[in-house]
């Protein structure tokens, strides 16, 4: 063992023990199998030995199987006889002291854990949430636990198709689903099935929707202006000045022979490759001279991309530069990120769709709720 | 206080002891009345006066009843008892003004939930508004507590809760009289409330004897631990038969600590194995078991068509064609033996997409295959006013009578309409507490009651009895089991009621709230069930969401168990099927098409012939098809015909390319907005429930928006002149189809369009909407174009015409020398991949020869019977007939099987 791994496990342990301090609050992160669950039941017995009631205490996993691993390892220690000094390991040395302070606890308040197990409050976070419904109808606005629908989508669909219902209606509402319908080519079933797959991942949009569309605007260009700085700040890490001069003359290459190409021949009159935010709309035209659609490096270069047998020279300088991107660690990855930005400003048109859809989003939302109280049902 | 073996109890009453007996549950009392009916039948009794037996509750309202009279007699009044749907019907309107300002997902259950923190109130003795309350349920709830006492006093009413007070007090003033002796069975953990009536009775004179149901001797316990839940479920279930079959009159219990979660499988794993003979839909009292909880009264079936019927009937704008079509077909209506007529109306009322189907609607569906049932729904209205509950009784009876409902019972249904009718007696009788209602209103309450209602059917004589806990209080049998007792079920988890604040519930001792007192409780219960029989068998899983559990703690000494015990029993529809696979019927030829008649189906159906055989047959064959669930308008059938409808319309006023050109872009844009007016004219006219103004709109823009793209796609065009439009001649009006005869099969045809470009030849062009699949591939399965070229001598090419966004103009093929007569076309020798290799040559005859061999094995196929499930790739995804062919069927069991035996 080198030095430098005695210090890693020295840095380690360090932070495992400073993990079991209860008087403060940790975010532990770690890959698979380093030991986060044992450090969580470390954690609970620590606990354990310092409050009122068990109850005080909630562990929370992602599933049920895992609830049921943790609560296992918890009772298994509290019923382990063994002393810390009957232990080799550091870790289990610390665990069983751990355990021992808690099960003096347990015999002090006579909760008597062994055989009153489910006071631990160990379960997954729906059965946590479960929970709180159960003990709060009124203040969760609830009344009482809901039939708790793994598929929900039936649900999703119910309260997309009432929306799309709406565009018989003569005001802003039923315009917006009108404009909406029209820029799916009149396809109600299509949009409805991609309002009804939206509904079902809200939590990824539900807090941005506010009725102030100025500040919502602000805040979505900000978000698309951070994906374009973020990108750009990767590329610049990953690859050279020398690429990023032969790609800036490839696109010119490709650019005489592709005249058609509007947003190539846009991307180039900028006059250098994309460096602020604001024209980072152009990096996809400029990426497709380099990856292909499926966001890989291109294996070959032809004229469909603007290199010709004509230009053997610019074709073969190409084809050189995507072999050292294909040797520059990251390329690839930084590549694509850039491949899929958009300028993070809206155009007129742009915005008129996204507030519609914004407008359109909120009355779903309505329709949901409206559909879930009808049936006394609710998703996870 | 001394006790009473239930022998002893039953030998008093032969002697003419009227000793009244109060018990802990409706069960026992049941239990108790039907075991002393069997004692005098075996000494060869016929007839014998009832014994004075009720459980709790019954016997509370009883005592009241005597209350009221003895009070009647000097001239006292007492208050009115409300029923338990009065009283939730008070609560229901209470929550309701409270959430005016705190939207609620379900105030009926919230009701159902102050109902019940009222009761447990009361139960133990916690003065409401408890005035301090630490959290904002509870808060919520003493302001609804003081709420609904007031309304109680301006009432002049009481609920059940308040009985045991009110009866001690009346006993302790002597305005009630005391029985001289009462016996008292499964009291034996009465809440304070019990005990202060029982502690009342026994001052005021009442002997109480206590009824000893318990076995005599310590009973012989056996463990069963098995592998897992539905291992546990297995293997009792086996043993339960075994024991029924060696001893058929023995007594059996299932005591299941958590029956309300574990119902549904344990009924599926219990019938499996018990009875694998009983059928969905077979009376479930044919059961050789009978379970004590029941569902709620509004999920059995004869109930749920009645309140479908009355939403059906509430609902003046319609309900959704799967609901209007699920009651039509339920057999609880006049329409039961007349499946044909229903279906019928059925399927018409999808041909013409009529969602949401009102009655009216669905009457005019009926009235051609049954003027009889068309009128029945047109008798069946309710009014649109608001009215009292008594109103709404009255009107929901008769709009179910205009129906025919329920039609013919069996025994569960029969008990089941007994007890709808007792409920909606009920229901009528809130007039005083609910106020006038509107008809959705009205029935959302009455739904809410019957929710409410559990229904358990009586009947056969199950010797197997499943429990809850609770249920089997006093019970005695000959063998018992009790199930699910692992560490995470036994003892449950502290559930204190949300309403009340938890520091109170704690301090009154109530066992739910606390673990220490639901460990006390499950240990007080365990002993119960092990003195209920003289031979108990414990059961618990021992693995639990994946991970190893052990017994509950409670049980007595479990250090000498076997090894857990495994599931041997294949789910039955494993083991039918399996018994069916052994027979096999050859299956894949029919009856080919006449030969005399132009073939049915036509061209579409070469096609889908080409594609699978099965499915041609069972689509034009058998006129199979699924039912078409009406899709939101406008589908892609009323889309295709809105824009074929257009360009016919618009090409029979211009007839040439040079009319065309003779056209500004504005006279153009005029032309097409007056066509695509007409025609949406004429559809709304067709159905106006699915032209409505905003597809109208959006249709509108969308028609004229590719109309225009594609008359502009014409303008670069060769010269040419439209010849026919939908099968006519441009001079004829409307369509006509043509015949032609292809390899021995007769088929009618009717192109969309047929273009002479002079110079050059012929174009056949077919409109779509949707995409297009090459008409040159290793297989036809899109022939129409195909038989449209075999249809003209100098046919030249062959043509889709997309109104698509993104797609609209020409694609297909021509011949190589007639580019020019239509250059978005492919020239056959341009063409690449797999329509290259389909062809044997480069040019247009190479396509001819293709086609010819094409259609020739198509109709080979056809005329020979075939009729194999043989799908293409990517047909099965877009077919209806799923369910018929059985395709993927055969597949989920053949791999579900695999999975069961690895």
């Amino acid at each position: 063992m080198t030095a430098a791994d005695t210090a890693l496990i020295e840095r380690d342990s360090a932070a495992r023990a400073e993990a079991l301090d209860t008087t403060r609050s940790f975010i532990v992160q770690a890959p698979a199998g380093s030991g986060k669950t044992a450090l969580l039941t470390q954690r609970v017995l620590a606990l354990l030995a310092r409050v009122e009631a068990p109850e005080q205490i909630v562990a929370m996993t992602f599933t049920r199987k895992a609830a049921a691993e943790m609560r296992r390892r918890i009772l298994g220690e509290l019923q382990d006889t063994r002393q810390p000094e009957d232990c080799a390991a550091e870790h289990d040395r610390r665990t069983r002291a751990l355990a021992m302070a808690a099960r003096a606890r347990d015999q002090q308040m006579g909760w008597n854990l062994a055989t009153a197990s489910n006071r631990l409050r160990i379960t997954t976070i729906d059965g946590f949430c479960g929970g709180l419904v159960r003990r709060a109808p009124w203040l969760s606005g609830a009344g009482g636990m809901p039939n708790l629908v793994d598929d929900a989508r039936p649900y999703h669909q119910m309260a997309a198709r009432r929306t799309i219902a709406q565009r018989d209606r003569d005001d802003g509402l039923g315009a917006a689903v009108r404009r909406l319908l029209d820029h799916v080519d009149g396809n109600a079933s299509r949009l409805a099935e991609m309002l009804a797959a939206l509904i079902g991942r809200r939590d990824a949009w539900r807090g941005l929707l506010s009725t102030d569309t100025a500040a919502m605007r602000a805040t979505l260009e900000a978000n698309l202006r951070v994906l374009c700085t973020d990108a750009l700040e990767r590329a610049s890490q990953v690859l050279s000045d020398n690429q990023r001069d032969r790609w800036w003359a490839s696109a010119q290459t490709a650019a005489r022979h592709l005249p058609d190409d509007r947003a190539l021949q846009e991307a180039v009159a900028v006059g250098h490759l994309p460096q602020r935010a604001e024209e980072c709309g152009h990096w996809p035209a400029l990426c497709a001279l380099l990856m292909t659609k499926e966001g890989k490096l291109r294996k070959s270069v032809n004229k469909s991309i603007g290199f010709p047998t004509t230009v053997r020279e610019a074709k073969a300088e190409h084809e050189a530069l995507l072999q050292a991107l294909a040797a520059t660690p990251g390329a690839e990855v930084a590549l694509h990120h850039l491949a899929m930005l958009v300028a993070p400003v809206y155009d007129a048109r742009q915005w008129r769709t996204l507030e519609d859809l914004l407008a359109v989003f909120r009355h779903a939302l309505a329709e949901l709720s409206l559909c879930f109280s009808e049936k006394g049902a609710a998703d996870h | 206080m001394h006790s009473l073996a239930r022998d002893a109890l039953f030998a008093a009453w032969i002697e003419g002891d009227a000793l009244p007996a109060l018990c802990a549950t409706r069960r026992l009392a049941d239990d108790l009345v039907h075991d002393y009916a069997r004692q005098r039948s075996r000494r060869g009794d016929i007839a014998w006066p009832a014994p004075d037996c009720l459980a709790w509750r019954a016997w509370l309202i009883d005592r009241f009843e005597s209350l009221t009279q003895q009070e009647a007699m000097v001239g006292k009044a007492t208050p009115r008892l409300l029923t338990d749907s009065e009283a939730v019907t008070l609560w229901h309107r209470i929550v309701s003004e409270a959430s005016q300002h705190h939207p609620l997902l379900q105030t009926p259950r919230m009701a159902q939930l102050a109902a019940d923190a009222w009761q447990t109130a009361h139960d133990h003795h916690l003065a409401l508004p408890v005035g301090d309350p630490d959290d904002e349920d509870a808060s919520a709830f003493d302001r609804w507590a003081v709420s609904f006492h007031s309304r109680l006093q301006q009432l002049d009413a009481i609920t059940c809760a308040e009985l045991p007070a009110r009866l001690a007090s009346a006993l302790r003033s002597g305005r009630l009289d005391a029985p001289p002796r009462l016996a008292i069975a499964a009291l034996d953990r009465p809440t304070p409330a019990q005990a202060h009536l029982l502690d009342a009775l026994a001052e005021c004179g009442t002997e109480l004897v206590r009824v000893d149901s318990a076995q005599t001797g310590a009973p012989a316990i056996t463990y069963l631990p098995c592998a897992d839940r539905a291992a546990e479920r297995d293997v009792v279930a086996r043993q339960l038969r075994e024991i029924a079959q060696a001893q058929p009159n023995t007594r059996i219990g299932v005591v299941v600590p958590d029956l309300a979660l574990q119902r549904t499988a344990l009924e599926r794993a219990f019938d499996a194995v018990l009875c694998p003979w009983l059928a969905p839909g077979d009376d479930p009292a044919r059961r050789p078991y009978s379970i004590s909880q029941g569902a709620p009264l509004s999920a059995q079936p004869v109930i749920a068509a009645a309140l479908d019927w009355l939403r059906w009937a509430a609902s003046p704008e319609g309900v959704k064609l799967p609901l209007a079509s699920r009651v039509l077909h339920a057999p609880f209506w006049s329409g039961s033996g007349k499946l044909q007529a229903v279906s019928r109306a059925d399927r018409r009322l999808r041909e013409a997409r009529i969602d949401p189907v009102t009655l009216g609607g669905a009457a005019r569906a009926l009235s051609q295959p049954s003027p009889e049932l068309a009128q029945c729904l047109r008798d069946a209205v309710l009014g649109r006013e608001h009215a009292l509950p008594s109103q709404w009784a009255q009107q929901f009876a008769a709009t179910l009578h205009a129906v025919g409902w329920p039609g013919s019972l069996d025994s569960a249904a029969y008990q089941a309409h007994r007890v709808w009718n007792e409920q909606l007696s009920a229901f009528g009788r809130l007039d005083a507490l609910s106020g006038s209602l509107s008809a959705r209103a009205a029935l959302g309450r009455l739904r809410d009651q019957l929710q409410q209602q559990i229904f358990q059917p009586q009947g056969g004589n199950a010797r197997i009895q499943v429990l809850g806990v609770l249920e089997a209080a006093g019970l005695r049998f000959d063998r018992l089991f009790v199930l699910g007792l692992d560490e995470t079920q036994w003892p449950p988890e502290a559930r204190p009621v949300p309403l009340l604040p938890e520091r109170l519930q704690r301090r009154a001792g109530i066992p739910q709230a606390t673990a220490e007192g639901q460990l006390a409780r499950a240990r007080a219960i365990t002993a119960d069930l092990l003195a209920a029989a003289p031979s108990v068998t414990l059961s618990w899983p021992v693995q639990v969401d994946e991970q190893p559990a052990r017994c509950s703690p409670v049980l007595p000494d479990t250090s000498a168990t076997p090894p857990p015990a495994q599931a041997e029993h294949a789910p039955v529809w494993q083991q039918q099927h399996a018994r069916r696979c052994s027979e096999a019927w050859q299956d894949d030829h029919a009856e080919p098409p006449p030969r005399d008649s132009a073939l049915s189906g036509g061209v579409q159906r070469l096609g889908e012939h080409a594609e699978c055989p099965f499915r041609a047959l069972a689509h034009y064959g058998l006129a199979a098809d699924a039912p078409l669930d009406p899709d939101t308008a406008p589908d892609a059938m009323e889309r295709g015909i809105l824009a074929h409808e257009v360009m016919a319309t618009l090409w029979r006023g211009l007839r040439t390319s040079e009319q065309l050109h003779a056209l500004d872009e504005k006279t153009q844009a005029t032309l097409v907005e007056d066509a695509v007016a007409q025609h949406l004219a004429a559809w709304r006219q067709r159905a106006p429930h699915r032209a409505t103004e905003g597809v109208l709109a959006v249709e509108g823009i969308r028609l004229q928006r590719h109309a225009n793209a594609l008359l502009t796609a014409d303008r670069a065009r060769e010269p040419f002149i439209v010849e026919w439009l939908e099968g006519a001649l441009i001079d004829q009006v409307g369509h006509i189809d043509h015949s032609i005869e292809l390899h021995g099969l007769s088929l009618r045809v009717r192109p969309d369009r047929i273009d002479h470009v002079p110079g050059y030849g012929r174009i056949v062009i077919d409109y779509k909407t949707g995409r297009t699949s090459t008409p040159v591939a290793h297989t036809l399965n899109a022939p129409q174009l195909a038989v449209y070229a075999a249809l003209l001598e100098d046919c030249v090419g062959v043509a889709y015409a997309t109104l698509r966004a993104g797609a609209t103009g020409y694609v297909g093929l021509i011949d190589n020398g007639a580019t020019a007569a239509l250059p978005a076309l492919t020239p056959v020798h341009k063409l690449r991949g797999a329509a290259r290799e389909a062809l044997d040559g480069d040019d247009w005859s190479a396509v001819h020869r293709l086609w010819d061999a094409q259609l020739g094995t198509i109709a080979r196929g056809l005329q020979s019977g075939d009729a194999r499930v043989e799908p293409l790739p990517g047909v099965c995804p877009r077919c209806d007939l799923q369910a018929f062919c059985r395709i993927h069927g055969y597949t989920a069991v053949a791999g579900d099987g695999e999975e069961a035996t690895s």
